[in-house]
């Protein structure tokens, strides 16, 4: 294992490094891997993400553009339809991060009752051994709430206690830790470039 | 049998040239069965020192002890270690006592650790599909469990105590006179189990405590005429206990395991050429398991299930001249099963027919085709066709020959699960005979479903799994040499395998599954063992497999660059490659083992030393992609290394010691069945009467 911690250390400390050249680059780009911990309860209450801050916001009601999207258990749901009052939006595409260099000009579905705009794409569930895993190679684009975008790469999910510890079975859980990568365009334009 | 009468022309590992019967349904010669076919004698058993039967097949090469698909998630308990064979999984196995098949499947496998070794006579393994004689789970292979039908009076048996409390204690006495044949056989086998995490509150393996009993009466009524009647019964009790959400164990509670198997047979012998079997077998097991609370007692969780199976059967074997003889048989089953998992009380019945033409066109050849019907209640009716042959270069070199179709039928699960996940957003999964898209049509009115999926459309009766299997491998027998060499390739192409799929989302975008046949996969190798002796008190094997195997579907969306998948958990996705792909989870490219067995009916002294090693296999899947390409979700590979010690002492008393897994290898996560190193003490008695 002490390879792997040293991996992921090397990983962090060079995604960190990738994060200040690319704002060095690119000034309207924001660009970071963070973890992100929502509820395991299905009919709990969402947690938030907000693009423009890079990180999670605690709000007490959703009627508002503070949010982008917002995550329970697998459940996600974007600021736009019967969610949210947003400009907001989703659509999944197959590929590596970086190959999506642009985000499409249609095809953004929103939140409707029963058929969120975010599909089951994303992940695969393994009923046997009750474990779900994110696909590597699915890319979810975001429109923001103000109708900007964004693009995600689900690249781990851990279930957790309330102190964020990972726990197995027969432990049950009470959070799902996600760990993600996004970019996010800030001006407006479709490019992640 | 005595230790002192042991012979020395037959070897401990190889009797050059035995008879076998499950290849053909028929006594063969083991040198002219067409189909590759490996067994285990109980010298060898007696000698290794191992007690329970899962312990003595995964010391065979190519056969892999591993959990089934859906393995007991609670308590760490032993259920569901089955064998692998070919590469596929024990699901696909089929298991045989005395020629009948063994019921009790959880979560698709037989926990072969219920069944004990004390009153083995041998172990008969024949790989590759046998569905064209014995029908459905036959596809992978089948273990047939010979249990002792010598004829003598005699009286042995064992104790033996251990690492982690273990008891073993059997006996098997027999009887014969002059027309009836009594084999009365009883085994009590417990531990206290071991911990090989104890940073947890959880035990690794909770304690067990198993009872089995054994009764065979031979009645020979005339010349031509023998009744058997063959009853066995078991009752295992598995603790558990374990924490949720705590530092302490806060629930527990224990699961009885319950089954029996009576099976008389009646056969007769019309003339030499001629001869019938009429054969009755009922089995049931039933497994009860309830776990509460610990400071409560309040009930925390409970399952029930209770399987029963009847079965009527003739055989009949007539010889129309030394160069063709036929088996012809018929059957009818019918099984019921009830749990709280399904909705009410199942039953299915199965009538089917097979006949076996064994030819010999010329001294040179066998040529041996078959061909069985089986009509189901529940899904689809099944042709089943097996081709196999031989052909004798010379008196040391044989080729053998075979094509089979194997299949396994839908099981209890696939057609009747009616699951609601209580956790998990309520996600459902129906068995394929619990729901039809009308159903889902139906509920989409009512609101409970929101969107129907387009695998949806694609519903349909649910067929069985099939397999097409070659092998083509040969013997050789040394000149004037003790040494035996095998080398069997293998390739089964399985369609039409089950898997679950999102068939409809609910309204709180939940997932609805069902079964569909809906996957292709293989699994190809080759297999190669050598055996021999040194002298009249040595002996060795060098075992090995090379194995590989893949889901079609996967590789040809890699194939499409359609699949992607990270080189460790925090990595970024890339594309992946076919040299990426490893195959299906669970299986290991190499298995090797090497034994000596030592036996020396002068001085009493035996033992033997056994190596056997697997190599990494894949058993998670982070990256979502449907197989195992990072390190971090292989297990490592392993060797284990056994080793056991005896003296036998004026040719009826035996002591014994095992060590096994001597070089202490440990995986609680991916083998949490192999304890650390562990030893017992054991003696044996043999008396004849």
């Amino acid at each position: 294992m002490i390879t792997f911690k040293n991996l992921t250390f090397i990983f962090l400390a060079l995604s960190l490094l990738g994060l200040v050249s690319c704002q060095k680059e690119e000034d309207s780009i924001n660009e970071g891997t963070v973890e992100f911990s929502v509820s395991s309860n299905a009919m709990g209450q969402p947690s938030y993400f907000n693009f423009e801050k890079g990180e999670a916001v605690t709000l007490t009601s959703q009627d508002n553009l503070e949010w982008d999207f917002g995550l329970t258990l697998i459940t996600f749901i974007t600021n736009s339809g019967e969610s949210g009052p947003g400009n907001g939006g989703a659509l999944i595409l197959d590929g590596t991060f970086d190959s999506v260099t642009d985000a499409p000009e249609s095809g953004y579905r929103t939140d409707m009752a029963g058929n969120l705009a975010v599909t089951n794409d994303w992940y695969s569930y393994n009923a046997a051994t009750r474990q779900f895993s994110p696909i590597a190679g699915k890319i979810i684009v975001f429109k923001t709430a103000k109708g900007k975008y964004a693009k995600v790469e689900i690249i781990k999910a851990d279930p957790t206690d309330d102190e964020g510890n990972i726990v197995t079975p027969p432990v049950i859980p009470t959070q799902i830790k996600y760990t993600f990568r996004y970019a996010f365009q800030s001006n407006g334009s479709r490019s992640f470039n | 049998m005595q230790a002192q009468e042991w012979s020395i022309d037959t070897t401990l590992l190889c009797q050059l040239d035995q008879v076998v019967v499950t290849a053909t349904r028929n006594e063969r010669r083991l040198s002219n069965v067409t189909v590759p076919t490996l067994t285990v004698q109980q010298k060898s058993i007696l000698l290794s020192g191992n007690t329970r039967l899962n312990d003595v097949l995964q010391e065979q090469t190519g056969l892999f002890l591993t959990s089934g698909t859906g393995s007991s998630a609670v308590g760490g308990g032993v259920f569901g270690n089955g064998i692998q064979i070919q590469g596929m999984s024990p699901d696909y196995t089929l298991i045989m006592l005395d020629g009948e098949p063994l019921i009790g499947r959880q979560g698709g496998v037989i926990d072969l650790s219920r069944f004990t070794v004390g009153n083995i006579e041998k172990l008969e393994i024949v790989k590759g599909p046998s569905s064209a004689l014995y029908g459905s789970e036959a596809m992978g292979g089948v273990v047939n469990i010979i249990t002792d039908q010598s004829r003598r009076d005699q009286f042995n048996g064992g104790v033996r105590y251990g690492s982690f409390n273990l008891m073993d204690i059997w006996t098997n006495a027999s009887l014969d006179m002059r027309k009836s044949t009594f084999h009365m056989f009883a085994n009590y086998n417990s531990s206290d189990g071991y911990d090989l995490q104890p940073d947890k509150p959880e035990k690794t393996l909770d304690p067990y405590e198993n009872m089995a009993f054994q009764f065979k009466w031979t009645f020979r009524w005339s010349e031509r005429t023998k009744i058997i009647w063959n009853n066995r019964f078991f009752r295992g009790i598995q603790q558990s206990a374990f924490s949720i959400n705590s530092e302490a164990i806060n629930v527990d509670g224990s699961g009885l395991t319950t089954d029996f198997n009576i099976n008389p047979v009646i056969n007769h012998f019309f003339s030499e050429n001629l001869k019938t079997s009429f054969r009755l077998y009922a089995s049931g097991y039933r497994y009860n398991q309830t776990l509460s609370l610990k400071n409560s007692q309040e009930k925390y969780y409970e399952d029930n299930f209770n399987h029963l199976f009847y079965r009527i059967e003739n055989q009949t074997d007539f010889r129309l001249s030394d160069k063709s003889e036929w088996v012809v048989g018929t059957g009818y089953n019918v099984q019921t099963v009830e749990t709280i998992r399904y909705n009410g009380l199942k039953s299915q019945e199965t009538s089917y027919v097979f006949l076996q033409n064994e030819l010999k066109p010329h001294r040179k050849w066998i040529i041996i085709p078959g061909l069985r019907y089986d009509a189901h209640s529940d899904y689809a009716n099944r042709w089943t066709p097996k081709l196999s042959g031989q052909f004798a270069y010379n008196e040391n070199i044989k080729i053998n020959f075979s094509y089979g179709s194997g299949f396994k039928a839908p099981d209890f699960r696939q057609l009747y699960l009616f699951y609601v996940n209580p956790a998990a957003q309520g996600y459902r999964i129906y068995g394929a005979s619990e729901f039809s898209l009308n159903e889902l049509k139906k509920q989409k009115e009512d609101g409970i479903i929101a969107r129907i999926l387009p695998d949806a459309y694609r519903i349909s009766e649910l067929r069985p799994e099939i397999s097409h299997g070659f092998n083509l491998g040969g013997h050789y027998t040394f000149p004037n040499r003790p040494i035996k060499w095998d080398v069997n390739l293998f390739y089964n192409h399985i369609s039409d395998l089950i898997n679950y799929l999102p068939v409809a989302t609910l309204s709180n975008n939940a997932l609805v599954f069902s079964y569909l046949n809906v996957r292709r996969a293989f699994t190809t190798g080759i297999e190669t063992n050598i055996q021999g002796n040194l002298n009249k008190y040595w002996d060795w094997s060098v075992g090995y497999q090379y194995l590989r195997t893949g889901d079609i579907y996967l590789i040809n969306k890699i194939k499409s660059d359609e699949i992607f998948g990270r080189n460790h958990p925090l990595g970024s996705a890339r594309l992946m490659t076919l040299r990426d792909y490893s195959g299906l989870l669970g299986r290991s490219p190499h298995m090797a083992n090497a034994k000596i067995l030592y036996q020396n009916p002068g001085n009493g002294w035996g033992g033997s030393l056994r190596a056997i090693y697997r190599s990494r296999w894949g058993v998670t899947d982070f990256d979502g992609n449907g197989f195992a390409n990072m390190k971090e979700e292989f297990a490592s590979g392993f060797v284990t290394l056994n080793f056991s010690l005896q003296k036998t002492w004026n040719r009826t008393w035996t002591t014994q010691i095992l060590i096994n897994n001597i070089l202490n290898h440990t995986d609680p996560v991916n083998a949490p069945q192999l304890p650390g190193t562990h030893f017992h003490l054991g003696v044996l008695w043999n008396t004849d009467l």
